[in-house]
């Protein structure tokens, strides 16, 4: 299956090579679910992320010709992505201050996130809805390191090894930075996991 | 990064001082008499290969942000936070990138030979439940913590808690990818990348398309010419194939009347009333009519043109289009129905397209 989604990929892009740029709409449209969800994890906003995906989409055609036919399209595309939603976070750095500032204020006095955070809005009272903005809320207090390293892992189900080549760095620093990103998810999100050993 | 690699040594100052060419002769003798000189040299060799082959990938990949895989590739990581701001403000300067990571590595204390060497972050021991729930342990570790994990209380909770996470985390996302709309997330790619129309499929446009666009590439013909090319090609054509069928009116039984008659019924009629009368005009003369009826006992049989099989489901009347409805007088006769898209303006001609026996 693997193989055969590989295949069409590299068909599709030769064909956008040559010259039939509406081609494109066929990887769009296969992945513009998982490079969604990957960059809403990182930025959180949905516009955002909306936008961010739309731009990965734009960035990766522009840069197609040096996509490697043999290697595998959507690895690249979500380098990419992850790059994208990467220099948005840099770019809003001011922003993302303030939302920390307000995120510390969403902590108890024991540094856990409080569940009820994200009901503002009283439409939004579903137990679902608080969790998911919870779970939100975690995400957005990891360093951008630690965001994608748990994203690649969690929900592309990246090796070690494929993640060490997706960031450029060792096996061995995927280990403890994975470790040390859900340590401090675990720590955030306390009261939704089954009781804590490791710290 | 352990605490022994980061201790600059006098050595790294001195080949940093030289590759900046700020050396002073004794500090280039002191260099040449240490034996350790080339082993340091090899070392800033590998870091440069490692500094443009990290560029260069990502300038490959077209992306912008080469500060972090830089880094990454170095083995530096977020405690080098005042070097990574350098690295990243630099490489948005259209400037040497490698020039701009070579100057922000410089500026750091740490030297720059031991980096090269690009150290794995040290895991605690706990970190080894995170790469049991990720799989990633050889049979032989794994089967050393099995021994021990089921009376280790902590460390199951652990397990638990990594699995319950993930979980969290996709559940998540995958619930705000469904209600994200992404429906329209091609057109505004298609737009930005130049496609006038987004959902233009090629090879899928009507064929009268192509062949237009074949006969305007290959002749230079006037509008006028290339109406009259068209009109050949059409009348080379084959006409659609047409099979007469006889249809025996005495053994045609009334169809439950549809929907759609309720709403014709009332303008049909009345054409049909007027159309009777048109038609009682125009045929004075029985004999002139092919199929003449031979006796009173024959069988009332119309010659109606049937073409693939197609059922009438809907009429809808507009510009252009006809509908004559003919009936005839006792109750329950089955109604006609002829259907002109082009009506003429003489009233007569399309019933002089109609071939009967006998009416």
């Amino acid at each position: 299956m693997e193989v055969n989604t590989r295949e069409d990929d590299a068909r599709l892009v030769q064909a956008i090579r040559d010259g039939d740029s509406s081609a494109y709409r066929g990887l769009v449209e296969r992945y513009q679910g998982r490079v969604y969800a990957l960059i809403c994890g990182m930025v959180r906003d949905r516009e955002e992320a909306h936008d961010l995906t739309q731009d990965a989409f734009i960035k990766a055609y522009k840069n197609l010709d040096r996509f490697r036919l043999e290697s595998s399209f959507y690895t690249w595309l979500y380098r990419i992505a992850m790059n994208v939603a990467i220099d948005h976070i840099r770019k809003m750095k001011k922003r993302q201050h303030e939302a920390f500032d307000e995120g510390i204020a969403a902590k108890g006095d024991d540094g856990v996130l409080d569940p009820r955070h994200g009901r503002a809005n009283p439409g939004k009272e579903l137990e679902r809805k608080r969790l998911s903005e919870t779970i939100f809320d975690a995400l957005d207090h990891l360093s951008p390191d630690h965001r994608q390293i748990i994203l690649l892992r969690e929900v592309e189900g990246l090796s070690y090894k494929e993640i060490s080549d997706t960031m450029g760095i060792p096996e061995g620093t995927v280990m403890s930075r994975l470790f040390y990103a859900r340590r401090k998810l675990r720590d955030l999100l306390k009261s939704h996991l089954p009781a804590s050993g490791i710290a | 990064m352990s605490q022994d690699t980061a201790i600059p040594t006098r050595l790294d100052a001195l080949l940093m001082r030289v590759l900046d060419e700020e050396a002073s002769a004794e500090e280039r003798g002191e260099l040449t008499a240490d034996p350790t000189t080339e082993t340091h040299l090899a070392a800033l060799r590998d870091l440069g290969a490692l500094i443009r082959d990290a560029v260069l990938e990502e300038a490959a990949a077209g992306v912008s942000d080469v500060a972090e895989p830089v880094m990454a590739a170095l083995g530096l990581t977020d405690e080098l936070s005042d070097a990574f701001a350098s690295l990243r403000e630099r490489a948005d300067a259209p400037i040497d990138v490698a020039d701009s990571v070579m100057a922000a590595l410089a500026d750091l204390e740490a030297p720059v030979a031991t980096v090269a060497a690009a150290p794995v972050e040290e895991a605690p021991s706990e970190a080894i439940y995170s790469a049991l729930h990720d799989g990633e342990l050889s049979a032989q570790e794994r089967l050393r913590i099995a021994e021990t994990l089921v009376n280790d209380r902590v460390a199951l909770n652990a397990l638990s808690a990594y699995a319950e996470l993930g979980r969290l985390l996709r559940n998540t996302l995958k619930e705000a990818t469904r209600s994200a709309d992404l429906d329209g997330l091609w057109v505004g790619v298609a737009r930005s990348i130049g496609l006038e129309d987004p959902e233009r499929v090629p090879g899928w446009e009507p064929v009268s398309v192509a062949l237009k666009a074949a006969v305007a590439e290959r002749s230079q013909l006037t509008a006028g010419e290339q109406r009259e090319l068209a009109d050949a090609v059409m009348a080379a054509l084959p006409a659609p194939v047409v099979e007469p069928v006889e249809l025996d009116l005495a053994a045609v039984e009334t169809a439950p009347r549809p929907s759609w008659f309720r709403s014709l019924a009332g303008p049909a009629l009345a054409m049909a009333a007027a159309l009777l009368v048109v038609v009682g005009l125009l045929v004075p003369d029985a004999d002139e009519v092919p199929g003449t009826a031979t006796g009173p006992d024959d069988a009332e049989v119309f010659e109606l043109a049937q073409a693939n099989d197609a059922e009438i489901e809907e009429l809808v009347l507009g510009d252009g289009l006809m509908i004559h409805v003919l009936q005839g007088e006792e109750e329950g006769a089955p109604m006609i129905l002829v259907i002109e898209e082009q009506p003429t303006e003489d009233v007569e001609d399309p019933w002089a397209q109609i071939e009967w026996e006998e009416l």
